[in-house]
């Protein structure tokens, strides 16, 4: 008999143990989010070389992920990207170049899709222009036929309201890139493929306007130092040049 | 509400409940004719078992199959049953209806297809849509044009007499890719289509693209793409860019 009491009495604390540890470390409401000097000594400590010296602010993408704009001793601009896991404020991803780039909240939503700059004002620049895109293709076999639209969708930030800032994937953009993960999801029903992201065929680049509103190629911010914890969420844009696009009313 | 969710499969759902009635019927059957029970909590364990095999994927018609060859279930649940007086014997028939519940499965799926077809014909508009109310346009491309707006009482009308058609043509490619360089290049299909629904239980989830003259279609399933052109036009807009 006490045997069997002993034996209920421990699996009912390994029950109590186990569900409020899983609350803890993955349902709990997230803590304030740390101050600005606990910020910069945590990632001067795990990556040196950000040396950060001023916070400039933190923009929350959701209530567990916080995207904080930073200058370095150097006078870079920076981002960091935290994100609330395991009961913890972490640093998901540092770079040192304030170049627009993809944050990832959430891969398989796009509606987590986050655009991320932080542009020095050494720079002078007026714009940016982000871009989703995809490229058109068409093939055909014996009997069938497929063409694949080309896809080229535009948003423009000006800097001199939000020289850094975090911008949500307009709902376009969001709606469009649903739809192919849809379909490209009900192509591959094997449990294996979950992990690849079909969307991955759409693509982010962007182009630098200076101030009088030209084409621009700012260097210096294409930083490639950057450190990443595992499973980096942020995604590099690579810059285009306005002869890439396609403009069918252009001169 | 199954009813609500677009994406659910119907004849996906009715082949299965019908594999799970056929199946559980030989079950019993073969429960009733056994001279020696078996532990009835164990008879689905032996089942789930003896599911379990080496098999090959197949594609018919658009549809993964699974072949099943290998009974590996079967020889693992007969490795440990084999020591045990009288054990596998007990087993046995609820372990094989396992393995051949794989094909089953398999002639239900085979024979949902013709089912499918006249459920949802392939060829027909209507099966990748019917309900289009809060449908709207989304310009993917500079190509598109401002202020365009979908009709859906429009298109309603002429969703059953738009014809199916070629989406490749020799002037089209000459205009769009010969004659045109590509930083000028124009996008064909300029609009997505949000919002739509297919035929409800199909289990579709189509993309659906309109063309820049705003009379054709362009329908991408997962499986195959259909071009759809209609005589009068069910956009209202401008011609500006």
């Amino acid at each position: 008999m006490t045997k069997k009491k002993i034996w209920m009495f421990s699996m009912g604390l390994l029950l109590v143990v186990s569900l409020s540890s899983f609350y803890w470390f993955y349902l709990a409401e997230p803590a304030a989010f740390p101050e600005d000097n606990q910020l910069i000594n945590e990632m001067n400590q795990i990556f040196p070389q950000a040396a950060v010296e001023v916070i400039q602010d933190k923009i929350h993408a959701d209530d567990r992920h916080v995207a904080v704009p930073f200058i370095s001793e150097k006078q870079m601009y920076g981002l960091s990207y935290w994100t609330w896991k395991k009961h913890k404020w972490q640093v998901a991803h540092i770079d040192l170049g304030g170049e627009p780039k993809v944050w990832k909240v959430e891969p398989q939503d796009p509606s987590s899709y986050h655009f991320v700059w932080n542009i020095s004002p050494a720079e002078k620049l007026s714009a940016i222009q982000l871009y989703m895109l995809r490229d058109r293709s068409h093939w055909m076999s014996e009997e069938k036929e497929t063409y694949e639209p080309g896809v080229q969708m535009e948003w423009t930030v000006l800097l001199q309201d939000q020289p850094y800032g975090l911008m949500p994937l307009p709902d376009g953009g969001v709606k469009v890139l649903d739809a192919y993960v849809n379909v490209s999801g009900a192509r591959k029903p094997n449990l294996f493929f979950d992990h690849m992201f079909p969307e991955q065929e759409v693509y982010f680049s962007w182009i630098a306007k200076d101030g009088s509103g030209n084409e621009a190629f700012p260097t210096s911010i294409m930083n490639n130092t950057s450190y990443s914890a595992r499973n980096n969420p942020v995604d590099y844009m690579l810059i285009y040049s306005e002869d890439q696009l396609e403009l069918p009313d252009r001169e | 509400m199954i009813e609500t969710d677009f994406s659910f499969n119907w004849i996906k759902f009715i082949a299965s409940v019908l594999s799970y009635t056929v199946i559980i019927f030989i079950a019993v059957r073969i429960y009733m004719k056994q001279n020696v029970k078996p532990g009835l909590w164990a008879v689905p364990l032996v089942w789930i078992a003896g599911l379990f095999s080496f098999s090959i994927d197949m594609n018919w018609f658009d549809m993964p199959l699974k072949l099943a060859i290998l009974p590996l279930g079967l020889w693992i649940l007969y490795f440990f049953m084999k020591n045990k007086e009288g054990q596998w014997e007990r087993y046995r028939s609820f372990a094989w209806l396992g393995f051949w519940a794989n094909y089953i499965f398999l002639a239900m799926a085979l024979l949902s297809v013709p089912f499918h077809q006249w459920v949802y014909p392939k060829e027909q508009l209507s099966t990748y849509i019917t309900e289009t109310e809060g449908a709207s346009l989304i310009s993917i491309h500079p190509a598109a044009k401002e202020g365009q707006q979908f009709q859906p009482e429009k298109f309603l009308k002429q969703l059953d007499v738009m014809k199916s058609e070629k989406v490749m043509n020799d002037e089209w490619y000459t205009r769009f890719y010969l004659e045109t360089e590509a930083s000028k290049r124009s996008e064909r299909f300029p609009y997505f289509l949000n919002g739509t629904h297919p035929k409800r239980g199909s289990g579709m989830q189509p993309m659906i693209f309109i063309e820049d003259d705003r009379k054709g279609m362009l329908v991408t399933t997962s499986a195959r793409q259909l071009y759809f052109r209609s005589s009068e036009s069910f956009i209202t807009g401008g011609d500006r860019r």
